[in-house]
């Protein structure tokens, strides 16, 4: 081998000489197939999306349909799998049915308080100084506030149902959001990439969208996905406390709640929507836990 | 005869390697304190499944300096790491390490704990991996020697600031009620190497420890090292890539490439006659003073990846003096004079590295 | 060179000084920076680069040596502009920067470019090779394709086979080779200017043999002016036209690499060259050059900042800070003991000190 050539020789024979090249995603999710309890919890959560979606036509009887007479039967009885309510509703269907509003109320007001507070995040993070100060200092006022206790302020001033709910849990979110948005903004930051990359003059915007955006948005995502159980759990709350979905409306908090005076008549059928609620919540915990250790990869 | 054995026959423990070149041979030698034999180490998780180490042999005697010198990859800081068995998640070790006596990879893990310090202690190339940041210098060194030694906090304390003056740090009382970061790069690298001091230790594993500093100031810690080495007659293995600091520090070389140790001898011999071409292309790949705009003579090429080795030797496909016979099979590692061993199938041959080129 | 053609997208900047102009001249380059302020109310400030002048010929090297914390990095930044100098004037072959009259930040930050330390930091984990080198053309206006084009020819050209590596990630590539990638990056913009930031520092000895080859022939083949910033005195040697010593802040020798390496006046550089291994395990060193770390510069001492640590040190290095003096043909250097009339006992002899 002759020796002038030394120059090229690493382009003929990398060291890393494997030819699958495999993208981030890829590794992740390899990572994520060979983690059991990730697997485990991924089932759950699409049996139970599966169920809100399918609820119309999987649903053995109409959620809605009271019947005084087969009050609070337990579960196995004859017609009602898992028994039924306090008012003989068909405590199966209406679970179906309440998982719907249940995950629309986890991930709808996470999507938005990612959307908003990635936003006010990224940019405070990336801007830094007055800019950073002030956006920041907002979002810590919000924080400031134990995040029911916000949430039921709100609500509580803007009224009760669906909606008044959703900006309610949107904006106890969006603090907690933009502020990991903006650490892990700030480090990216100052990585010598995004140097190199404002030393060939490009405009920020760009720096953005191609070196800050894709390093900082898998971070954001992890930490979002671990807040989709505790809004769907708040969201449980408010209809608990009235403020959220209103009667006769299926919904995991408020079924918990309306059934919590026949907690000794019949044990069973009150606490199944709990156990609803602590299934989704911790499958949803575990699995963001799985993502986040699946991402601890270089590169 | 193993270098093992040459050297436990002609070394005493207190003896630099040019001294005992003179010195008569004594009647009984003692053991070596680290006896090396077969060392294997291989990573198995689900991700990967490699072998870095394929089998090391080597001893060192009390008052000693072993110099693990190569690319990075190629093994060195696993080797040393496995003395202590610090190493990743999946691990297997494989072979014997025999430290004083006792027998390393066969201790529970409490023992281990119990022999890291005033058996083996680390010094690290970047200090904050082995200072907590929250604790002041003072007390992390104090805990350390109470941890392994029943004295009080005075005691401990007063040892402490004994152990800073040792390495010479300015104003060691002061320094004791410093927080790491409080120290520059050069102070808290001494701090380091007074904690990994502060159990007496008879073997010292110092990894890279003086990489990351100044010229300056790495001068001043290989001369510390050399000092506080020949004072305490601890032995030390060395890592470094640098064949510059290697000069200064060490009796013995061990130069590996992809977990094997492809030359080994004593330094002197290792710098004027390397005989292995990856010692050589090594060496030429130092800019020296002298060549100020010539073209250099780096080897070329990468190393293997550890998971598709050559089948032969593995340094064949970046070696200018390759035979065909090297493709085929690993050269053994076979000894060329007293202490020197080589792997390499022209080393028989009798020629240096450079007249073999020529 | 199909790259250097005058059909390729965009072309270096025209020669306009001549040969004979500078490509560089830093005047009175100063930055401090503020820290803390706390809580009794006086800040402290980091002198990290004071008053620092130097200019530097087309197509030569010019080296920057010295401790960490001595200014050599910062001088990097406030060269390539990622952070505002306090005060100072760099003139890109003969025009002012950023003046009213002179070069834009824009032409300036094409024609200046720079590769750093840590080539995993300073390469983006989430872009592949093509898209991190194709990155600075697409933000100056290049077409995509034509960006593309061009982040190939570079790859190619700093010895990466782009068939096999456009489109792989930093992480599956080895240090010298993200190196590499660090080098094609900064030569796509076609710049004329290239600062190398401990650009081989991080890299085993032997692939760093082959980044500088690979550096020496990009200088031949593209006409590129270096400033080369290292802590090994043998590489700023073995590179070099010229040599440039720093010591918290401040320049303290500045002369042909061959004389001052051979003829150091400074006590600081003749430290710094001894403080280099002996290379020879017979001759070891016995004795450390330089004793201690550099003092803080956020108090550095008063006149000469480096009497702290030096042997020769008098009154009068405490009392007036020596100016950067022309001593011999292309070597300033600024010391009292070698400067004539100076006060220092040493100086009347004229090179007392130098031996």
């Amino acid at each position: 081998m002759s020796v002038s050539n030394a120059i090229d020789q690493p382009a003929v024979r990398p060291a890393a000489a494997r030819n699958i090249a495999r993208t981030f995603w890829q590794t992740l999710g390899r990572r994520l197939r060979r983690d059991p309890v990730s697997i485990l919890c991924f089932g759950f959560l699409v049996a139970i999306v599966l169920m809100a979606l399918f609820a119309p036509w999987i649903a053995p009887a109409d959620p809605y349909q009271v019947n005084m007479l087969q009050r609070l039967q337990p579960p196995g009885t004859e017609g009602f799998i898992l028994g039924t309510d306090e008012l003989g509703r068909d405590l199966l269907s209406r679970l179906m049915y309440g998982a719907r509003m249940s995950l629309f109320m986890g991930l709808a007001p996470v999507f938005i308080a990612t959307i908003i507070g990635g936003t006010l995040g990224v940019v405070a993070g990336y801007a830094g100084g007055w800019v950073n100060t002030a956006i920041m200092r907002v979002m810590d006022v919000f924080y400031a506030f134990p995040s029911v206790l916000l949430a039921v302020a709100i609500s509580g001033s803007l009224g009760g149902g669906v909606r008044n709910g959703l900006i309610a849990l949107s904006l106890v979110f969006t603090p907690s959001i933009a502020r990991v948005a903006e650490s892990v903004t700030v480090q990216v930051r100052t990585q010598d990439y995004v140097e190199a990359a404002r030393a060939t003059g490009a405009p920020a915007w760009r720096i953005l969208m191609t070196h800050v955006l894709r390093n900082v948005a898998g971070t954001i995502f992890v930490f979002s996905t671990s807040l989709v159980s505790v809004s769907i759990i708040i969201a449980s709350g408010l209809s608990f406390l009235g403020l959220g979905v209103s009667l006769p409306e299926a919904e995991w908090g408020m079924m918990l709640s309306s059934m919590r005076q026949s907690v000794y008549l019949a044990p069973l059928n009150s606490v199944l929507p709990g156990v609803m609620i602590f299934v989704t919540s911790v499958s949803l915990n575990l699995l963001s836990d799985g993502i986040r250790s699946a991402m601890n990869v270089k590169g | 005869m193993t270098l093992a054995a040459t050297l436990a026959a002609q070394e005493s423990a207190q003896e630099s390697a040019q001294e005992s070149e003179q010195a008569p041979a004594p009647a009984v030698a003692p053991p070596p304190l680290v006896q090396v034999e077969n060392l294997r180490v291989r990573i198995k998780t689900p991700d990967v499944d490699v072998t870095l180490l394929h089998g090391l042999n080597f001893s060192l005697n009390q008052g000693e300096v072993l110099c693990l010198v190569g690319e990075s990859g190629s093994g060195k800081s696993i080797t040393v790491r496995s003395l202590l068995r610090l190493l990743p998640p999946g691990a297997i070790v494989e072979g014997s390490i025999i430290v004083d006596g006792i027998d390393i990879l066969a201790l529970k893990p409490a023992q281990l704990r119990a022999v890291r310090g005033p058996l083996i202690a680390i010094a690290f190339q970047e200090p904050a991996t082995s200072f907590d940041p929250a604790f002041t210098i003072g007390y992390q060194i104090a805990e350390t020697v109470r941890a392994h030694e029943q004295v009080s906090w005075a005691d401990a304390t007063r040892r402490a600031q004994d152990l800073l003056e040792l390495v010479q740090v300015p104003s060691a009382k002061r320094r004791l009620d410093a927080y790491p970061h409080e120290l520059s790069g050069g102070l808290r690298q001494r701090a380091m190497i007074a904690l990994a001091l502060s159990c007496r230790p008879k073997l010292l594993i110092a990894d890279e420890p003086t990489t990351a500093l100044d010229a300056t100031v790495q001068i001043q810690v290989l001369l510390l090292l050399r000092e506080l080495q020949r004072e305490l007659g601890m032995a030390t293995v060395f890592v470094t890539h640098d064949v510059g600091v290697a000069c200064e520090i060490a009796d013995q070389v061990a130069v590996m490439y992809s977990g094997r140790f492809v030359e080994m001898g004593p330094i002197e011999r290792i710098i004027d006659a390397p005989r292995h071409p990856y010692t050589a292309g090594l060496l030429g790949s130092v800019v020296t003073p002298d060549v100020p705009g010539a073209r250099l003579e780096p080897i070329p090429g990468a190393p293997p990846d550890p998971t598709a080795l050559p089948p032969g030797c593995s340094f064949e496909p970046r070696c200018r003096v390759a035979r065909p016979a090297c493709a085929q099979a690993m050269p053994a590692f076979t000894q060329i004079a007293p202490l020197h061993q080589v792997r390499c199938v022209l080393a028989a041959s009798g020629a240096a590295m450079g007249d073999i080129e020529k | 060179m199909t790259i250097l053609s005058p059909q390729s997208d965009y072309d270096t900047a025209p020669d306009r000084g001549g040969p004979r102009q500078p490509m560089l001249i830093v005047q009175g380059l100063r930055k401090h920076f503020g820290i803390g302020g706390g809580f009794n109310g006086k800040a402290a400030v980091v002198r990290a680069v004071d008053g620092v002048s130097f200019d530097v010929p087309k197509n030569k090297t010019l080296g920057i040596v010295g401790e960490s914390g001595c200014g050599k990095s910062t001088t990097a930044k406030l060269l390539m502009q990622l952070i505002r100098a306090d005060e100072g004037e760099i003139i890109l072959d003969g025009d002012p920067v950023a003046m009213s009259r002179g070069v834009s930040l824009r032409d300036y930050r094409r024609s200046v470019q720079m590769v750093f330390q840590d080539s995993y930091a300073s390469l983006n984990p989430r872009l592949s090779l093509q898209d991190t080198v194709a990155f600075g053309p697409r933000a100056t206006g290049i077409p995509q394709a034509a960006a593309m084009r061009r982040a190939h020819d570079m790859l190619r050209r700093v010895g990466l086979a782009p068939e096999v590596f456009a489109s792989r990630l930093p992480h599956e590539l080895s240090g010298g080779q993200r190196q590499r990638v660090n080098i094609a990056r900064a030569l796509a913009m076609n710049p004329r200017v290239l600062i190398l930031d401990e650009a081989v520092s991080a890299l085993d000895k032997s692939v760093e043999a082959q980044v500088l080859n690979l550096l020496q022939d990009l200088k031949q083949e593209l006409g590129l002016t270096y400033l080369f910033i290292s802590h090994d005195l043998n590489v700023v040697r073995y590179i070099s036209d010229r040599v440039m010593v720093m010591y918290l802040g401040k320049v303290v020798e500045i002369g042909d690499v061959k004389d001052v390496f051979d003829h150091a006046l400074h006590p600081y550089t003749r430290g710094l060259l001894s403080s280099r291994p002996s290379m020879n395990p017979r001759q070891r060193r016995t004795e450390p050059p330089l004793s201690g770390d550099p003092p803080s510069p956020i108090d550095p001492p008063s006149g000469c900042r480096f009497r702290t640590r030096c042997s020769f040190a008098e009154t009068v290095c405490a009392e007036r800070e020596p100016p950067l003096a022309s001593l011999g043909l292309d070597q300033q250097v600024a010391c009292h003991a070698v400067t004539p009339g100076s006060g220092h006992t040493q100086a009347s002899a004229g090179e007392g000190a130098s031996q």
